[in-house]
């Protein structure tokens, strides 16, 4: 969309409230909000009359098993700090970044030591996620805000997703190079992402490459630099099958179409 | 934000509930898991429901309803009584993420190609009757009518397909600016219909 100049954006009121617009759009008319009270009374009752419309639609009991599944994930799901009182309504960057992010400490859950051959035999070693680990990144919001300004919002939403999925688990093990791997995947999505804390940047003319091995051996599955920050996330790409181990290597940049060298970790999900 | 709706979802069941929504939320601010139990059993089948009327896949909309309910705990610290109703608070949340979701998932993409005009264009005849736009409410239903035609074509479109403004221009062959016009005096002449006002 082409932007236009502010005194025309009155006209997008009905848009936004029906969430029609781009996210663009939507970004630059809560600018628009902020400069027009008269734009700001016309939202207020327009939102409620889309929250008529939504009154309107014949509710549905959602399964038992849904509310088991959301019971038990609150239990486990820090809350956001209260907004401070003289905060502006416009300050959704400031509010995720409030988030209660002493609920994330750093836990060394397990030892993986990476091995010759690691891809091509079976994994036997199982790491085990300490009971601890349900608080490392224990809800969407501060997942978010242990990777604002990382990633860009893509990846904070697509790890929501995967956080919201029915089947959704989480590893964590210890990078051989430094720091720590935690892997959340969902099979039924065939997603996954990882999550460093504190990983080394990767020597000159390298990067990190991530991997699925499955029955077939390894599939690349993206690259990442974890540059200058303690905490960083990538989604993994292509698709994750159920029993896939998740690896990392450091190849030369651009990656490898197999791997090079010895894992720095490995993360299995059967 | 929203400060109109006050319609109490206990009601919808029977119940009587002691404590209103707001009241619960408050309590849920507070870390009190009971009262956001107790908020889900009287809320989660109007979210689930609109949630569904937007994604129709019943896994889609299961993890969606989860998403919003975590987001719901988490920012219940943040729920002020002065902007609005619990439910207005609640349903405005599920409204936005599951647009969110209808722009990020490739199938709705297919969705939209297979099934999107012919249910809410081609049936437009019959909106109101049309079992895809369901409406429960007469109030609704009836003001809904008082719109022109397009006006209501491209409301329903947008608030029940979840569809963006291209979206909405490209199937029912107007311009995008049309589109913001005539959502925008949608919203007003059914706020003018509803008696919504500050």
């Amino acid at each position: 969309m082409t932007p236009k100049p502010s005194k025309d954006l009155g006209v997008n009121a009905g848009a936004y409230v029906l969430n029609a617009l781009s996210a663009e759009e939507s970004a630059q008319f809560e600018s628009f909000l902020a400069e027009s009270e008269e734009t700001r009374a016309e939202i207020t009752e327009l939102a409620d009359t889309a929250v008529e419309l939504g009154l309107s639609v014949p509710p549905i009991d959602p399964p038992a098993s849904l509310r088991a599944s959301i019971l038990d994930a609150i239990a486990t799901t820090p809350q956001l700090e209260p907004l401070p009182a003289a905060a502006e309504p416009a300050e959704g960057a400031q509010a995720i970044a409030a988030a209660p992010l002493a609920t994330a400490p750093v836990v060394h859950l397990a030892e993986e030591r990476a091995r010759r051959g690691w891809y091509s035999r079976p994994l036997t070693t199982l790491v085990a996620a300490a009971a601890a680990a349900a608080l490392l990144f224990g809800g969407g919001v501060a997942v978010t805000a242990v990777i604002k300004g990382q990633q860009m919002s893509a990846t904070a939403s697509s790890i929501t997703q995967i956080q919201a999925a029915s089947d959704f688990q989480r590893r964590t093990v210890d990078v051989s190079t430094g720091g720590q791997a935690t892997v959340i995947w969902s099979v039924s999505l065939q997603r996954s992402a990882l999550l460093g804390t504190d990983l080394a940047a990767p020597p000159s003319g390298k990067t990190y490459e991530l991997w699925y091995i499955g029955k077939n051996g390894p599939t690349p599955a993206g690259t990442f630099d974890p540059t200058g920050s303690t905490t960083m996330s990538v989604m993994l790409t292509g698709k994750m099958a159920q029993g896939d181990t998740i690896g990392v290597t450091i190849e030369p940049v651009g990656g490898s179409q197999k791997p090079t060298t010895k894992p720095i970790a490995v993360i299995t999900t059967a | 934000m929203l400060s109109v709706v006050t319609r109490d979802i206990g009601e919808v069941d029977g119940s009587t509930p002691t404590l209103s929504n707001e009241d619960l939320l408050q309590h849920v601010a507070t870390g009190d898991r009971r009262a956001f139990a107790e908020l889900y059993d009287r809320t989660a089948p109007r979210v689930f429901g609109l949630v569904k009327r937007l994604l129709r896949d019943h896994a889609q909309s299961e993890e969606v309803t989860q998403e919003i309910f975590l987001e719901i705990w988490q920012s219940a610290t943040r729920y002020d009584t002065s902007k609005g109703s619990a439910i207005a608070w609640m349903l405005t949340m599920t409204h936005r993420r599951t647009v969110d979701r209808v722009r990020a998932s490739q199938a709705s993409r297919d969705r939209d190609t297979r099934i999107g005009i012919r249910d809410y264009v081609a049936a437009d005849d019959s909106v109101a009757d049309n079992v895809e736009v369901r409406i429960e409410s007469e109030r609704v239903k009836e003001a809904m009518m008082r719109l022109t035609e397009l006006q209501r074509q491209a409301v329903q479109l947008a608030y029940f397909g979840g569809f963006s403004h291209s979206e909405v221009a490209a199937m029912l062959s107007v311009p995008i600016g049309t589109v913001k016009t005539r959502l925008r005096d949608g919203m007003i002449r059914l706020r003018d219909e509803l008696g919504v006002a500050s």
